[in-house]
């Protein structure tokens, strides 16, 4: 990857909660087009980074560029608006907002936007009026991605979208992850190892806030001994 | 006759709380939107008054003062929310709420050196000047047409939250500000918004309130306890509880005067404890706190 493709660019970046430091110098590049994977125990810094590129924790030190341009300064909607959309681990949907809300809201009021979001997750369809609050998880994750997806983002940063779902919920939102490749980049957290050896081109494997391996699937794969001592699996 | 009296009292009290409904309106939206109790609201619905007695002097016209002095309240609020809230965000609740009374009391200080101490009087509008008899019973129009006027903002607000995208931004702002950020709303303009919106609200009730009570300097501090009681015990950021809390108060102490003369403000009290006996977060408040 040089310099020029890359669509996010995080350099030597440096976060705090508290007395915590818990993004201790994280890079990290995400080619315009690609599916990049960050894994990774839990708490080692994967949603803080994700987190980081929208200024939502605080960052001390270190470079976040988008399309080549500093993101630094700017508040959480300006970078939104700038292409880049988030779906957070929570999901986050709003409770007292319908499902045809939700989308609309995300879109900005683009009427076809609901049509677009039923394109994704056809079932959405069926609870379109229903409130947030009386979706099952799964009907949340479904809404909570295309409540991304219809602000027609450059790039989207997705947060353990697998999570706690049925695996009949988990392999439809499956599909549509692999069906974004072409169409948007992706950042996607997850725990599931050989799903993201499967989905994503490139892979960041982070502890302790930081960066300690970064490559191809076929590179982590030659590398059983790195999947075992930091993601505690055998590969 | 008793039920005359009796009818009577229920549409004086309805006409109070008619003029609580709006005030407290702006101020549970202003709380559920920032989390903040802001004690300038008071004051603003007292400059209502005043910007409405200027205009009608000045323009002849109560319809015109009562839409001008909203508009002019809501960019009073505009700066009252730079100032007061906006720097203080991240700070305590108990931070922000002193920051409100301090400012409060600026603006209070303010009227009396410009407008003096006296009480002004607005005449009512030629419109609703008379009375109307229904038999013995006699009613002031201008009583029935505040009753009329509240209703008609309840709906009209209540319709722009729920069926609106405005509302939906509102509503979605208010829930959790960071995750409708992410969604590319600028939250502050939609704050701000709401907090113009809820100042208009408070004028809207003092250029209205203004034919029926005095104007004067104190009243911001009369109505912001009876404000803040209401949006209490309705449940702080509810709507509905809002309105049924002010018709609550209104009446306990409208129908109190009936049932027991002066002591009417002691019963209103009485009636108030109960209710946070029963419902301590207020009639529809969040049982979990934000």
């Amino acid at each position: 990857m040089s310099d020029g493709e890359a669509l996010l660019r995080l350099d030597d970046v440096h976060a705090h909660y508290g007395l915590s430091h818990v993004l201790q110098g994280v890079s990290l590049e995400v080619a315009a087009g690609a599916i990049v994977s960050l894994m990774g125990r839990n708490g080692v810094g994967k949603t803080t980074t994700l987190k980081s590129v929208f200024g939502l924790v605080p960052v001390r030190a270190g470079r976040i560029a988008f399309a080549g341009e500093s993101l630094a300064g700017l508040r959480a909607y300006e970078i939104a608006r700038r292409g880049i959309a988030m779906v957070p681990e929570d999901r986050r949907i709003f409770s007292t907002l319908s499902v045809a809300e939700n989308i609309l809201l995300a879109a900005g009021g683009r009427s076809d936007a609901i049509a677009e979001a039923i394109e994704w997750f056809p079932g959405l369809r069926n609870y379109l009026r229903r409130p947030g609050d009386q979706l099952s998880g799964g009907e949340q994750q479904m809404l909570a991605i295309a409540r991304a997806l219809v602000a027609r983002p450059r790039l989207v940063l997705i947060d353990e979208p697998l999570e706690g779902l049925a695996p009949v919920i988990a392999e439809r939102i499956e599909q549509t992850l692999q069906d974004l490749r072409g169409k948007m980049t992706v950042v996607l957290v997850d725990q599931n190892l050989k799903w993201l050896m499967q989905v994503a081109d490139h892979h960041y494997v982070m502890d302790h806030g930081c960066v300690v391996f970064h490559g191809t699937s076929d590179a982590l794969r030659q590398n059983p001994a790195l999947i075992e001592q930091y993601l505690g699996v055998a590969a | 006759m008793t039920w005359i009296s009796l009818a009577n009292q229920l549409i004086l009290g309805l006409s109070t709380a008619a003029i609580y409904v709006l005030v407290s309106l702006g101020l549970t939206m202003i709380f559920g939107m920032m989390n903040v109790l802001n004690f300038t609201h008071g004051v603003l619905y007292a400059l209502g008054a005043y910007f409405s007695y200027l205009l009608v002097k000045l323009t002849g016209s109560f319809w015109l003062a009562l839409l001008i002095a909203p508009l002019l309240v809501a960019l009073i609020g505009m700066l009252v929310e730079h100032i007061s809230i906006r720097p203080l965000a991240d700070r305590p609740h108990l931070i922000q709420f002193l920051a409100t009374f301090a400012l409060a009391l600026v603006i209070e200080q303010v009227i009396r050196l410009v407008a003096g101490n006296d009480a002004y009087a607005v005449s009512l509008p030629v419109a609703f000047a008379q009375t109307l008899s229904l038999g013995s019973l006699v009613i002031p129009s201008y009583r029935l047409f505040l009753i009329v006027a509240a209703l008609m903002v309840c709906l009209a607000i209540g319709t722009l939250l729920a069926k609106t995208q405005v509302g939906a931004l509102i509503r979605a702002t208010s829930e959790d500000p960071e995750m409708a950020a992410l969604l590319r709303v600028n939250t502050r303009a939609v704050s701000t918004t709401v907090f113009a919106g809820g100042s208009a609200l408070a004028a809207l009730a003092g250029a209205l309130a203004a034919p029926v009570f005095s104007v004067h300097p104190s009243m911001g501090e009369e109505i912001i306890t009876m404000a803040f009681l209401v949006v209490t015990a309705g449940g702080l950021g509810s709507l509905r509880g809002t309105v049924l809390a002010a018709i609550i108060l209104s009446q306990a102490s409208s129908l109190g005067l009936l049932a027991v003369g002066k002591y009417s403000d002691v019963l209103t009290i009485c009636i108030m404890a109960a209710v946070f006996l029963v419902w301590p977060t207020g009639i529809f408040g969040r049982t979990e706190g934000r």
